[in-house]
């Protein structure tokens, strides 16, 4: 029964994925299935608390120090508002809430969502292709100006060619962890080092959160988790993005806890997903598909993890927000971002050497664009995405 | 119903308790990890697995059940104290079957000491 020990390892070990920032579940993934043998469902819970846990604890440093991850860039913005206001601590707290209600939500639906997934596997394959072409669409119109649609353009077409030529020819090792470092962490981190700002005192206070936008936040949560779990190289900043374009404005708060809602309840989707079609949409649902072959007593063991990490995540965030707000704030801004940049570079190098370098410093080139031509900075996705098209429709 | 911090914190409290129920109560049907046969080895003494195979011989010794299990050019010892019948039925020479146990050493060889035992087709 060494389960409860694997379990509570993984979100330990969730908890420093989260707050470092560049070290990702994917890399731990990664590293679990090269120094271990096929097989062991023990490091399948690992990955799952692992990889639920991660899914809350990443918005503290993408909130209180600008440095996000593949899965929560968006919340640089709104967090860094909330930040500025000395309240950071509540903008994590809300990502909490979305994470944690729309984890339960998630989980409270499973059966239906295996069901409609099982069903309509085909019909979902063959749509792929079309919905993200239209999310690509949809990213340029939406954006303000004639000049910044041309700019958007642009922007997606050098992250497409950036994305197939180093997706497509096995170019790095691992190759999303540079792309992601180059297009997200190093453009705002170089922008931050301009900034001369030094964050103000955070306020550590008992919040009230207005009950529409926690319930309601959750509640679109789901469906964008869903929306996230079945089409592949759509992320949940894509998701919020999707969602905010077919509702009216979606306040800051609101949009926060929509993010933290997504993130967690497209990991736990994605191990649904994986069960159901045997499709991978995340790094930790692929990481498991090399280990072993699921069975549906292994299954409701993950859903009890999740269960378990849901409340663990929540915990463990909530906690770890109220004691470095004001650390980070005691520190100089300007070095601790200088410290973080290097530590990223340096993880690149030790990953994929000079052409792991070559391959973030080019994305990081064309994520600077698109902050400087202040085009939406989603358009960048378009190397994941741009990809997978050419996959589904021609195979290659 | 007010959204504040005490709710997040009661609400992720029942969760934690309520999952890690959940693991403990499931984890007692789960079965282990599954070795081919050749990957039973000294270094996995003491762990327990799920592993297959076709019984060779089978033999009672003083209410031990004691048989061969063969598969993919490698052979385990097998024991089974205090068989029930079905067990006895079922674990008989030229039989394919799965067993769960622990792997021990006994007088210097490698055996599987078998919690449970079934039939495979």
């Amino acid at each position: 029964m060494n389960e409860p020990f694997f379990v509570l390892a993984g979100a330990v070990i969730g908890i420093f994925t989260g707050l470092v920032p560049g070290i990702h579940v994917n890399t731990i993934s990664l590293l679990v299935l090269a120094f271990t043998d096929s097989g062991d469902f023990n490091l399948v819970l690992l990955i799952v608390s692992m990889s639920i846990v991660h899914t809350f604890v990443d918005f503290v440093p993408s909130v209180l120090l600008g440095a996000p991850d593949s899965d929560s860039f968006l919340s640089i913005l709104p967090g860094h508002r909330y930040l500025m206001k000395g309240v950071g601590v509540k903008a994590v707290k809300l990502t909490v809430f979305g994470g944690l209600l729309g984890g339960m939500v998630s989980v409270g639906f499973i059966p239906l969502y295996f069901l409609f997934i099982s069903r309509n596997a085909k019909a979902i394959t063959f749509v792929i292709p079309f919905v993200l072409v239209s999310v690509l669409g949809l990213m340029v119109l939406k954006e303000e100006t004639k000049k910044k649609k041309i700019r958007a353009v642009t922007v997606i077409f050098f992250s497409s060619v950036l994305g197939l030529l180093v997706l497509k020819n096995n170019f790095v090792q691992v190759p999303v962890f540079f792309l992601v470092i180059g297009f997200f962490a190093i453009p705002t981190l170089l922008f931050s080092l301009k900034s001369s700002k030094t964050i103000p005192k955070q306020k550590i206070a008992r919040n009230q959160y207005g009950k529409g936008t926690v319930l309601h936040g959750s509640l679109l949560s789901f469906f964008g988790g869903a929306i996230v779990s079945v089409f592949p190289s759509i992320g949940p900043n894509q998701a919020a993005f999707i969602i905010s374009n077919f509702l009216e404005r979606i306040k800051t708060g609101k949009y926060l806890v929509l993010l933290g809602g997504i993130n967690t309840t497209n990991m736990v989707f994605s191990f649904i997903v994986l069960y159901a079609l045997g499709k991978t949409r995340t790094g930790s649902a692929a990481a498991i598909k090399e280990l072993m072959q699921l069975n549906s007593l292994q299954m409701l063991l993950i859903i009890a993890t999740v269960v378990f990490c849901l409340g663990f995540g929540a915990i463990a965030t909530k906690l770890i927000a109220e004691k470095l707000a004001n650390a980070f704030s005691l520190m100089n801004y300007r070095k601790m971002n200088l410290s973080v940049l290097f530590f990223l570079l340096l993880l690149v190098f030790f990953f994929g050497g000079f052409k792991g370098i070559l391959v973030s410093l080019t994305a990081s080139s064309i994520g600077l664009l698109s902050i400087l031509w202040g085009t939406k900075r989603t358009n960048s996705m378009a190397f994941l995405m741009v990809p997978t098209i050419v996959y589904y429709f021609w195979g290659v | 119903m007010q959204f504040n911090d005490t709710l997040l914190v009661r609400v992720s409290f029942a969760l934690c308790v309520a999952g890690l129920f959940s693991i403990l109560v499931l984890s007692l049907f789960s079965e282990p990890k599954e070795l081919d046969l050749s990957e039973v080895r000294g270094e996995r003494i003491g762990e327990k697995i799920l592993t297959k195979g076709f019984i060779k011989s089978s033999f009672l010794v003083k209410g031990v059940l004691v048989f061969q299990l063969e598969g993919n050019e490698s052979k385990i010892k097998a024991v089974i104290f205090s068989p029930t019948q079905k067990e006895l039925d079922l674990l008989k020479k030229g039989a394919l079957v799965e067993v769960i146990g622990t792997i021990k050493k006994y007088r210097g060889e490698l055996e599987i000491e078998v919690e449970k035992a079934r039939g495979l087709k």
